[in-house]
């Protein structure tokens, strides 16, 4: 996975209502059809990381199989954040989808 | 680097092993619904998470500061391998201490006398006034100039005047004798200081006919008022007057003069001028310049001040042939600047002692290394990079010099304990000085930089470890030939240090050894002083003065124990007081600039018996000398050197402090040092008590026993003639002699300690460098020996070679110590700063010391048995 894209990925999760890791990754593979395979030893890093930025705020909850989890929930500056990265991360498909397709066919 | 995560770091590790371990039971959850057996479903579940532990190793990493984390295990390791090398360790500590401990205390004192600002508001803007004498700022003015200067110099934002004076308190508690100061009323607004109890003195005090106002200190105000406040506007009598307590001094209170007042009174006279009268009234002047006035700006408006008067100033006071300049000395320079030598002398040793304890342990270290090559090999080959080997040996050093630092703080306080018991004027009050965070402070940055800087070479060295010889060759391994210049080296720069610490140790000792030699002129033991002011109130007239001088040599004199008792009008030791001009009978009278003056002391005709001061030529005045009989003299031997060809003052007739009466001079006595054996002997002319008697009666007693016994006895004679009288400053002579000398004392004491420190650490250097090298040549020297040589050959060549390290080491050393004696200079008494005997002498201990330190290990090589160590290996 790209770096960077592993940030991005957990905010976006995270948009629809607070979760927790084991969730979290498996949003990420179902939604990408499996296309996108989370390496866990670097969701967990990440989670710290995101949290040490302030933009995912982590709560203890207790998930459906009534077990204590750590739950994650998305910031208003993660909310920032994640419309800055999704935005930037467009306008790289943009240039790359340029690139690779020649410009006489239309351009996505 | 967050140190709010660094600090939760185990916090966070455990929630992230909470986190994963959850993660694997709903994992293995999920798989056990997709139908996979229980262990199946563990299994694919730690496969999919991975190792956990690198997750949390991860997260933990992310959290930690790298240098802080491993400093923590090096400074654990570095405790562990200290105490398997304990030998090494407790050198390496008590060089450090001593070092760190004599620097923290030395650069105490320093900044408290001389970087502190005086407690004074803007102290900067302060400064002394007046003429110079002899070429040297006094701070001293005519009263009638200081007037001029209030009115009209417009640099001056405020000034003020202090004179000392003496005051006798009267009371209920019994009388006492305080040491005190006049100053004008607006003293303490000059210097910015408010009172801690009152409002001080105010504008009504100073007006003519206001009643007298007196200002307590705090220690009076503790002693004598028990820290009463409602001491304030209480009526005290002093010198047979009524004051009002018109405020208490804060605890902290620092007068700008080299002693501390109990009492301050408010004395405007000065203020009030007139010139032309016979006297000039002399007082210390403190001026507080306007913002933005320069020391020159202000110097030059004074002067000019000054010059509009010059014509109505006598001319003893400014003389148009040999003008005197006024001068506006900085106060702060005036109140420490003659403490700066002192100070930066010790300072400058005690850093030279500091460097060559640094030299000492890294050359201990280095020693060590040849023993440490295997482990740190070892480490470097399971991959510790060298800045990380270079930090675990720093972090040696520093556990090294933190511990130093502890027992440093320890040393240190001892050492000011000794200097606050000394008397030392370099402390500003002692008694009362508390060095606090300074000492500290410098003690931290010190154990920091020695332990780095003595770690910078082992580690450096250990950078250069060759990893594979090092591990082959294991223990024996050495660095090869740089390591072997490296050290000696050290030795080198450790005996020239030694050697310019000796040196001054040297020039000290030399010193004490002629003040010593200077004889006082009287025999101080067994003698008994007293000082005593006698009231005015009680003593108005010649008459009553006598009668009580004869009562109390009466009553001393039939004391038992006593020999003899005697009365001055000064004590040596305790300035002068009177003094006069002196005219010679049959000699032209010269203007009254140029009349030379002395010193005058009123003394009993038994003073000199009881002093044993020996009467040269002429006779001892006797009891046949009274106020009926025609006035005598006695000079001292400067007196009739400097006045009289040799042997023919007595006989001589003199006037003197302007009196037309004659003086004979019937005696010539022995030269006292009356202010300490560092000064030149003042020509000084006695009279006799009986002839001009004086309020000052000092007594001196000569006891059979121990002079201090007799100190109540002598109390209660004087209480028994006059029960108000007070008498203070009781000590024997030796004591007041040794109060006096005791700068030189404690100096000289304290410059050789670190001379001899700096001896022991280059002996220490020498041996360690020479019995390292005989480890080293065993083989060589026992092929020497096969082959034919002597024991004395190999004795010879080993104490030859640390012979040429040391000389070598005294040349660098005498260079340097050329250049840096003279910051001694102003602490010499009797001896030019390069004193080739000094050098000489400090070179010869150093060789013998070299040479000694160098003996036994040349003695075990040569006593190498050939056949032995031909055999091993």
């Amino acid at each position: 996975m790209l770096q960077g894209t592993l940030d991005m990925l957990i905010l976006q999760t995270l948009v629809l209502g607070p979760s927790h890791a084991h969730s979290i990754a498996h949003w990420i593979e179902r939604r990408s059809q499996d296309i996108l395979q989370v390496e866990h030893g670097s969701l967990y890093p990440a989670l710290y990381r995101l949290e040490d930025r302030g933009w995912i705020a982590s709560f203890q909850g207790s998930s459906e199989n009534n077990r204590k989890a750590r739950y994650y929930r998305l910031t208003p500056l993660g909310k920032k954040q994640l419309a800055a990265q999704t935005s930037r991360w467009e306008r790289l498909v943009k240039g790359i989808a340029g690139i690779l397709r020649p410009a006489d066919e239309n351009a996505v | 680097m967050n140190w709010r995560r660094f600090l939760r770091r185990v916090e966070r590790d455990r929630r992230a092993a909470c986190d994963l371990a959850f993660y694997l039971e709903t994992e293995t959850e999920d798989n056990l619904a997709r139908g996979m057996p229980l262990d199946e479903a563990r299994a694919a579940a730690q496969r999919k998470l991975g190792n956990p532990g690198l997750i949390r190793e991860e997260i933990y990493r992310m959290n930690t500061i790298a240098v802080l984390d491993s400093l923590r295990q090096d400074v654990v390791l570095a405790v562990r391998n200290l105490r398997h090398s304990a030998g090494f360790a407790t050198a390496a500590v008590l060089t450090l201490t001593l070092g760190i401990g004599a620097n923290a205390a030395i650069f105490s004192v320093f900044y408290d006398v001389l970087v502190r600002p005086l407690p004074y508001a803007d102290p900067a803007t302060l400064y002394s006034v007046g003429r110079e004498i002899r070429n040297a700022p006094s701070g001293l003015s005519a009263a009638q100039e200081f007037a001029a200067w209030r009115t009209e110099c417009h640099a001056l934002a405020a000034v003020a005047s202090w004179g000392d004076a003496e005051f006798n308190l009267t009371g209920q508690e019994g009388p006492e004798r305080l040491q005190g100061a006049n100053v004008t009323a607006d003293f303490l607004r000059v210097l910015g200081v408010n009172p801690l109890l009152g409002g001080g003195f105010t504008a009504a005090d100073g007006l003519p006919g206001a009643p007298a106002a007196a200002l307590l200190s705090y220690e009076l105000w503790q002693r004598r008022f028990a820290g009463d406040p409602s001491t304030l506007n209480r009526s005290v009598v002093m010198n047979a007057k009524v004051y009002r307590i018109a405020g208490v001094l804060p605890a902290r209170f620092r007068f700008p003069a080299d002693f501390q007042p109990a009492v301050m009174a408010v004395d405007q006279s000065p203020l009030r001028p007139v010139w032309g009268g016979p006297n000039i009234h002399l007082v210390n002047v403190i001026a507080r310049a306007r913002a933005g006035v320069t020391q020159a700006g202000l110097t030059a408006d004074l002067s000019a001040v000054s010059a509009r008067y010059h014509s109505q100033m006598p001319v003893y006071y400014w003389n148009p042939a040999r003008p005197s300049r006024v001068i506006a000395q900085p106060l702060v320079e005036q109140l420490v600047g003659s403490r700066r030598a002192p100070l930066v002398a010790l300072l400058g040793s005690v850093g030279v002692l500091l460097l060559l304890a640094c030299v000492n342990v890294a050359n201990l270290q280095l020693a060590r290394s040849g023993v440490r090559q295997r482990e740190i090999g070892m480490r470097a080959a399971l991959g510790a990079s060298r800045a990380r080997l270079a930090q675990w040996l720093i972090a040696e050093n520093l556990v090294l010099s933190g511990t130093a630092g502890l027992a440093g703080v320890v040393v240190a306080y001892a050492l000011l304990a000794i200097l606050q018991a000394s008397h030392i004027a370099l402390l500003e009050q002692p008694g009362t000085f508390e060095p606090g965070w300074v000492l500290w402070a410098v003690t931290l940055a010190m154990s920091l930089a020695v332990g780095i800087l003595a770690g910078l070479l082992p580690a450096m060295a250990a950078a250069k470890i060759q990893l594979n010889e090092a591990l082959k060759r294991g223990a024996s391994a050495v660095l090869g030939g740089r390591r072997a210049s490296v050290r000696p080296a050290l030795v080198l720069v450790q005996v020239a240090l030694a050697l310019v610490l000796l040196m001054g140790s040297a020039l000290l000792l030399r010193s004490l050894q002629m003040v010593l030699a200077v004889k006082w002129g009287f025999q101080q033991q067994g003698l008994l002083t007293v000082r005593l002011r006698l009231i005015e109130s009680h003593y108005d007239t010649p008459d009553k003065e006598r009668a009580f001088a004869d009562a109390l040599l009466e009553r001393l004199t039939a004391l038992p124990g006593v020999e003899s008792a005697g009365l001055t009008s000064s004590l040596p030791l305790t300035g002068y007081g009177l003094g006069g001009t002196i005219l010679f009978e049959g000699q032209p009278v010269p203007p009254f600039s140029q009349r030379p003056s002395a010193p005058i002391l009123m003394v009993s005709p038994t003073y000199f018996t009881t002093m044993r001061t020996l009467v040269l030529a002429g006779r001892e005045f006797s009891a046949a000398d009274n106020q009926d009989t025609q006035p005598v003299a006695i000079v001292n031997a400067t007196f009739a050197k400097r006045f009289f060809a040799a042997g023919y003052a007595v006989g001589k007739r003199i006037q003197l402090g302007g009196s037309r009466e004659y003086v004979t001079i019937v005696g010539i006595a022995t030269d006292i040092r009356h202010n300490g054996r560092e000064t030149a002997a003042d020509p000084q002319v006695f009279l006799l008590e009986s002839q001009r008697p004086v309020n000052r009666v000092n007594v001196v007693v000569r006891t059979r026993t121990n002079p201090a016994a007799l100190a109540s006895d002598l109390r209660a004679a004087v209480r028994s003639i006059d029960k108000e009288q007070p008498i203070y400053d009781i000590e024997t002579m030796e004591e007041r002699i040794r109060q006096s000398g005791a700068n030189r004392t404690v100096e000289t004491w304290l410059l050789t300690s670190l001379g001899l420190v700096a001896l022991a650490l280059a002996a220490i250097g020498i041996y360690g460098v020479v019995s390292e090298s005989v480890n080293q040549r065993t083989r060589e020297i026992g092929l020497r020996m096969a082959l034919g040589a002597q024991q004395a050959d190999v004795l010879r060549m080993i104490l030859q070679r640390s012979l040429l390290l040391t000389s070598a080491g005294i040349a660098v050393g005498a260079g340097a110590g050329w250049y840096l004696v003279r910051y001694l200079q102003s602490l010499l008494f009797g001896t030019p700063p390069r004193d080739a005997a000094a050098i000489g002498a400090a070179s010869l201990l150093l060789v013998w010391t070299a040479l000694a330190a160098a003996y036994f290990p040349a003695r075990r090589a040569a006593h190498i048995d050939p056949v032995a160590t031909l055999r091993c290996d």
